[in-house]
């Protein structure tokens, strides 16, 4: 449901995703790659190959923005995460209860905050409500993405063959985030280790750039997990 | 093929995450109705076109997506600065000597 | 050259014992339909003349018998078409750059019916004095219409190679490389440039062309640090392969060295393993390096010189001999003669008297030459003519004879008389031209260098560092201490360095250099006769240009050297003019009575050797090359029939055929089916925009062109977006959230842009605005659902939203539940028939799509795409911008007067565009619609519309068809165009001829042919 928050100002642009259904209408959740079947693909090809790709359930996404009030959204985060806001190209990552939720620096006044899914709506609320009246916005575009998890001995030489980016690990440091051209498509990218890589891709450019990864790790073998 | 740096997301990136926008500094006039044809003519469609030092707009579309300004010398393609929007450039276009 | 002996193919040119081949690995291979071997570790070249094979093709113009002449890339002649198959066909591949492989198959690419005997060069021999310069233009410039048919003909008779006329089962891809320092090549420069870079901390990548390191090294036994040469570059390579921040790439070309320190390489991965490349491997690889700072250590070509019938088979650089004996242990022939300039030439009459073979004499064009090499050609009692020239080659199609006459001190003219010296074999050195193309590509220009007769690279915008031959060093210690400086000062001018520095310094390694006599200038090689009459004298191999061409071509006016380059096509070739270009500037600046320097040099652009379109287009070609984009639906799309069309980069269903119809026949039912009952589509496509800020509602009346001060939450309102010209731009659905809270529709194609648009405003216009702007267009999976029956099955799938007509009025939205899916609901119609737009996040979009279609079965819901689309809202006179509109459209044009607010205080965009002169004049096109006279005939979008049919060409065309269409439910076609002044002239007759000689009349009429009244959509 769409409610109005609490200064009747903004509609919070998510809607509540219900933790059961009682009826026959139990609306299915389809990931962007949903149609390619990763079970069976995940069958069929050996493990710890070259590369490992995995398609990660549909996960919270939400957009954060502030200019002039920014240490009003940084100190709501704070307050309802135990979040800081990350600086430029920067990550923080909180684990709490086995739930995860990162905020990743997009633009100076930009950042997008992962969750499960079903936290977005209530995450979303108590933000605006920690910010009172400040300047911030708040988008729920969970539907809008999907998140690529690349991994392996070769994951390093695939992100060469698929981003412009200086991707050396002395450049493309642990928690760094970038946005950037991947093929001719665009994605945020993450480091969260050597040679584990985190791509978050729109859903309309899932179809392309899964299939750009597989042409680009087949020489070195892949291994197709599900999460 | 460029290599620019942005001065928002503070590192150089490649050209390919960028979209040039034209002339810099492109001021929309403060009264449009008051503006006769020919000096509305004028802000729609004359730009310099300088064979040498040229201040343009450009934007990080694949990246932050903020719009920012180069000084680039047309001839070399040596870019000399890149600064946000609102501030000023360092380079002056006069003094600047190029081949 | 008897190559098959008994019945078993000999290899009569190969040496009992050397080279870096491996006499192990036999390999077999067909050239020109005869089988030969070889062994691993030729080039097809090496192997060609180990087998005796001396004429590899026919020259370009004038059919001559041409032979190897060089070893490398700079190669002219051996031009080779290479492939077992029909899909794996090369053209113009160089046998010299070409690794032999067992099962090679390649033909030499002219020589029609055979290169032994050709029917061109019996035209060659008696129309060859008239074949000069300017032949073809000249000749074949009358009638003008006859050229087509010329150029089928000379093109044949010419001959290059031909491409595969079926797929390439190979496949390619590229890499992105980051690096501080590029070391272009693998000589004894790079190697200690790439070193030097390499243990000061710097990420290294060195490349070389060839399938090993060393350069020159591979073919001369010099000793460095004690040690043979080779062993010094293994060790060399060794200390660089471990190192980690070092790429070491061999069978890399260099191709192109773009801005701001951009290089592209071209590694070849498996053209030395076989025909195609085995499974898993990319055929080649295309590295896209970015560096901080270059190193070129690309060394240099030699040049032979230009005497007369230079172009005979037999005729070589000198390196070439001593790479084919060093390298391939392959003799190029039986009896040498020498003719030098300078002492490196000496190098190759050594290699061959060493390995037993018969050297006629050395010719040193220099009357007192003082070199180590002099002494050293004493001692081994070879015969040296000094002050002299080998003038003339003679034979058939191979050497037989030199003719040797002595010279002046400068070069220019004989002074004795010729005599014959009985060789197969003429070996030339005019000189070294630095390999310099690729400091050229970002525009500067080389310099001419006195001290080496040669262009050395100029400055370059990012001060690439030149070191070693290419820069003019002459001795190898030079080279080695070029390299180790390049390296450092490159390593140095790097911002900060990645890796670790080593503390072990590079020291010069020890080199026993000779001494080195002065070299002299020579190009042109004097005859007794002037070059139009003696022999030809060839300065371009590959296009068949001599020197009598280039001096015809300045006394017919073309003095810039840019216009002899373009006018007697020298340095045209697959070749660039490597062995060619200098001595052809030479011989223009001589004709022109002024220096080399004063005549300047063509530059070089990318790329420095062909590169295969394969490389080039990557992984980027098929599925790849270029994305498509998917809505949450498609796969219920494909599995129930719909054709596509590509709108942008997505993939919206088009039509929804079922068995039997013909599409026409699909969209009648599509369009009856949707205002008989209730149609849906898919319409994820579309932009949207979220919006939000105290100051959003202001920003949206800047950038509309209608008013937004009163828009209530839970409203919707068409906006119209125009251009500082006040030409229509972009339109769509914008609706309130909250007060602060909007969310912005666009058109598919113009997603993108909009946003752009707004952040350019907010951004450099009004950045003191309270506003935010976020593409959710991924983010809502959109289907609307149209016509009579479309509240009835919204009802049987969302309970929480009151439907009734005046709860839920025409554009109000309103937040529920559809399907079980948290959903937004818009009653807006782009059809014109009752509609409600559903809007779910994605990933309940094909359950909910579903859903519908399971409650909709008793409704005969009803599946349509874009065309249909299309056609039920020209049945209403909707607007599709960018199909209507053409930017050239104001919305007073469009007759969408109604969506302009003019009093806003702000003056918005668009506002004062559209009170131009232009704008407010009469007789500018008015959106109308059309009914033409007979109501079957279909007008073709883009048709031409004139007042009058019979006018005389050229006609005065008055406007065009914009959208057109059969209407099912109006019965009869229907159009929608923009016409001069078409407002003020509803009912008059325009007419439209058409490419086929008819002439279609149609009537000006109101656009609104479904339910004028608008009673449907606010049902």
């Amino acid at each position: 449901m769409d409610t109005v928050n609490v200064s009747n100002q903004y509609a919070t642009n998510s809607v509540t995703e219900r933790a059961e259904f009682g009826d026959s209408n139990t609306p299915v959740i389809a990931s962007a790659l949903e149609h390619a079947n990763m079970k069976s693909l995940a069958v069929k090809t050996a493990t710890g190959l070259g590369v490992t790709l995995v398609e990660l359930p549909v996960t919270g996404m939400l957009v954060l923005r502030a200019r002039d009030d920014k240490p009003a959204l940084a100190a709501a985060l704070k307050s309802s995460l135990q979040l800081d806001l990350p600086n430029v190209l920067a990550s923080n990552v909180v684990v709490d209860n086995g739930k995860s939720y990162c905020a990743r620096w997009i633009a100076p006044d930009e950042w997008l905050l992962s969750c499960p899914l079903q936290d977005a709506f209530e995450i979303e609320q108590n933000i605006r409500t920690a910010a009172g009246a400040s300047s911030i916005a708040i988008v729920n575009v969970s539907g809008g993405f999907t998140t690529i998890m690349l991994s392996g001995n070769n994951a390093n030489d695939v992100l060469k063959k698929s981003v412009t980016y200086d991707v050396h690990p002395s450049h493309f440091t642990v928690g760094k985030v970038v946005n950037t051209v991947f093929s001719k498509a665009q994605v945020t990218m993450r480091c969260l280790d050597t040679n584990h890589y985190e791509f978050i891709v729109r859903r309309s450019f899932a179809d392309y750039v899964w299939l750009w990864l597989q042409v680009a790790s087949a020489e070195y073998g892949i291994s197709i997990e599900i999460e | 093929m460029f290599v620019i740096y942005c001065p928002y997301c503070e590192e150089h990136r490649e050209e390919e995450e960028f979209h040039a926008s034209g002339q810099a500094h492109l001021a929309r006039p403060l009264d449009p109705d008051n503006c006769t044809d020919k000096e509305w003519g004028d802000f729609l469609y004359f730009r310099k076109n300088p064979r040498g030092l040229h201040q343009e707009l450009w934007q990080h579309t694949a990246g932050c997506r903020k719009f920012f300004n180069i000084t680039r010398d047309t001839v070399s393609y040596k870019i000399l600065e890149t600064y946000k929007v609102g501030e000023s450039p360092k380079v002056n276009l006069e003094d600047a000597s190029h081949g | 050259m008897v190559n098959f002996v008994k019945g078993r193919f000999v290899q009569n040119y190969r040496l009992p014992s050397g080279g870096r081949i491996n006499r192990n690995k036999v390999l077999t291979f067909r050239y020109n339909n005869r089988y030969y071997k070889g062994y691993e570790g030729d080039t097809l070249a090496s192997a060609l003349l180990a087998n005796g094979v001396d004429i590899v093709g026919r020259s370009f113009k004038y059919s001559r018998a041409r032979g190897i002449m060089c070893a490398g890339v700079e190669e002219p002649n051996a031009i080779m078409q290479v492939g077992a198959t029909e899909a794996t066909q090369i053209p113009n591949v160089r046998a010299t750059e070409q690794s032999l492989y067992d099962g090679l198959v390649c033909s030499s690419v002219k020589g029609f019916p055979s290169v032994r005997f050709d029917f061109m060069s019996l035209v060659g021999r008696v129309a060859g004095g008239a074949m000069g310069p300017g032949f073809y233009y000249k000749t074949f410039m009358f009638p003008a219409f006859m050229w087509e048919t010329y150029e089928k003909f000379i093109r044949k008779a010419a001959g290059l190679g031909r491409s595969s006329r079926e797929r390439d089962p190979d496949t390619y891809d590229h890499m992105h490389q980051h690096v501080d320092v590029m070391v272009v090549g693998g000589g004894a420069s790079g190697l200690m440039a790439a070193l030097s870079a390499a243990r000061a901390g710097a990420r290294v990548i060195i490349a070389d062309e060839q399938s090993e390191m060393g350069g020159a090294l591979l073919h001369h036994y010099k000793e460095i640090d004690n040690m043979p040469a080779l062993d010094w570059v293994q060790q060399v390579c060794d200390e660089l392969d471990a190192n980690e921040n070092v790429q070491r790439f061999t069978r890399s070309v260099v191709t192109g060295l773009h801005d701001h320190n951009f290089l592209t390489i071209n590694e070849r991965r498996t053209h030395h393993l076989g025909d195609a490349a085995p499974q898993g491997m990319t055929r080649e690889r295309i590295h896209k390096v970015r560096a901080s700072s270059v190193v070129l250590a690309t060394g240099a070509h030699e040049r032979p010189l230009v005497f007369g019938n230079n172009d005979l088979p037999g005729c070589m650089q000198c390196s070439a001999v001593s790479q084919y004996i060093r390298r391939y242990a392959v003799m190029p022939g039986t009896s040498l003669v020498v003719m030098t300039a300078n002492d490196s030439g000496y190098q190759c009459a050594f290699d061959w008297f060493d390995v037993g073979r018969e050297v006629v004499a050395i010719v040193d064009t220099r009357a007192n030459p003082d070199g180590d090499v002099f002494v050293q050609a004493k001692e081994r009692g070879i015969e040296v003519i000094t002050g002299s020239a080998v003038i003339e080659a003679r034979g058939g199609e191979r050497v037989r004879k030199a003719v040797v006459a002595a010279i002046n001190d400068k070069g220019t003219f004989v002074t004795g008389e010729p005599t014959e010296l009985l060789c197969d074999t003429i070996a030339s050195s005019g000189g070294w031209s630095p390999a310099v193309h690729l400091s050229c590509h970002t525009g500067s220009r080389p310099v001419w260098n006195d001290d080496i007769f040669g262009f050395v690279p100029g400055e370059t915008p990012e001060n690439n560092i030149a070191a070693g031959r290419v820069s003019g060093a002459q001795t190898l210690s030079d080279c080695l201490r070029e390299g180790i400086k390049a390296g450092a000062d490159a390593a140095a001018s790097c911002a900060t360095l990645h890796g670790q520095a080593s503390s072990d310094s590079l020291s010069t390694p020890k080199v026993v250099d000779v001494k080195q006599g002065a070299a002299m200038a020579m190009y042109l090689v004097p005859h007794t006769k002037t070059p139009t009459r003696a022999p030809k004298q060839f300065v371009d191999m590959q296009n068949d240009v001599t020197a009598a061409a280039l001096q015809v071509s300045t006394r017919e006016g073309f003095e810039s050297i840019e216009h002899v380059k373009r006018y007697t096509a020298m340095g045209f070739g697959t070749d660039q003019g490597k062995t060619g270009n200098v001595n052809g500037m030479a011989i223009v600046a001589k004709t022109l009575g002024q220096t080399i320097a004063q005549t300047g040099t063509t530059v070089f652009r990318p790329n420095y050797t062909p590169v295969t379109f394969g490389a080039v287009a990557g992984s980027n070609k098929g599925a790849l090359f270029d994305p498509k984009r998917f809505t949450p639906m498609h796969k219920w799309h494909v599995e129930h029939g719909a054709k596509f069309e590509n709108v942008g980069q997505w993939k919206r269903a088009w039509y929804f055929p079922r068995e039997g119809e013909r599409m026409q026949d699909t969209l009648n039912r599509e369009c009856v089916a949707t205002r008989a009952s209730v149609g849906i589509l898919d319409a994820s496509t579309l932009g949207k925009i979220d919006i939000q800020g105290k100051d959003a509602r202001e920003f949206l009346g800047r950038v509309y062109t209608n008013a937004w001060a009163k828009l209530e939450p839970g409203r919707c309102r068409y906006g119209l977006m125009c251009g500082e010209d006040g030409m229509v731009m972009d339109d769509g659905v914008t609706s309130c959230l909250a007060e602060n809270h909007f969310l912005m529709t666009t058109t598919t194609g113009g997603a993108a842009s909009v946003l752009s648009w707004l952040e350019l405003y907010h951004q450099t216009e009004w950045p003191e605005m309270d506003v935010y702007f976020n593409s959710v267009t991924d983010h809502w999976a959109t289907m609307t659902i149209s016509g009579p029956n479309s509240r009835a099955l919204l009802a049987k799938v969302c309970s929480d939203i009151d439907l009734d007509k005046d709860a839920f009025k025409f554009m109000d939205w309103r937040a529920g539940t559809v399907a079980g899916a948290p959903a937004r609901v818009y009653r807006i119609s782009f059809t014109g028939e009752l509609s409600y737009e559903i809007n779910v996040p994605a990933h309940y979009g094909l359950h909910v799509w579903e859903a519908l279609f399971e409650h909709g079965r008793e409704f005969d819901l009803t599946p349509y795409g874009t065309e249909s689309m299309h056609v039920l809202r020209a049945e209403k006179g909707f607007v599709i911008v960018g199909q209507d509109t053409d930017g050239s459209i104001t919305p007073i044009d469009m007759d969408h007067a109604w969506a302009v607010a003019n009093n806003k205080p702000f003056s918005y965009i668009g506002k004062r565009g559209m009170a131009r002169e232009d704008c407010l004049r009469p007789n500018r096109k008015q959106l109308v619609g059309l009914e033409t006279v007979d109501p079957n005939t279909v007008l073709p979008e883009g048709a031409q519309a004139v007042r009058n049919p019979a006018q005389s060409i050229p006609m005065t065309m008055v406007g065009h068809v914009t959208s057109s269409y059969y209407s099912a439910n109006v019965g009869r076609s229907i159009a929608m165009a923009v016409i001069r002044d078409g407002l003020n002239r509803m009912g008059e007759s325009v007419f439209f001829p058409l490419a086929d000689g008819s002439v279609v009349e149609a009537k000006i009429c109101n656009t609104n042919w479904v339910d004028p009244d608008g009673a449907r959509h606010k049902s």
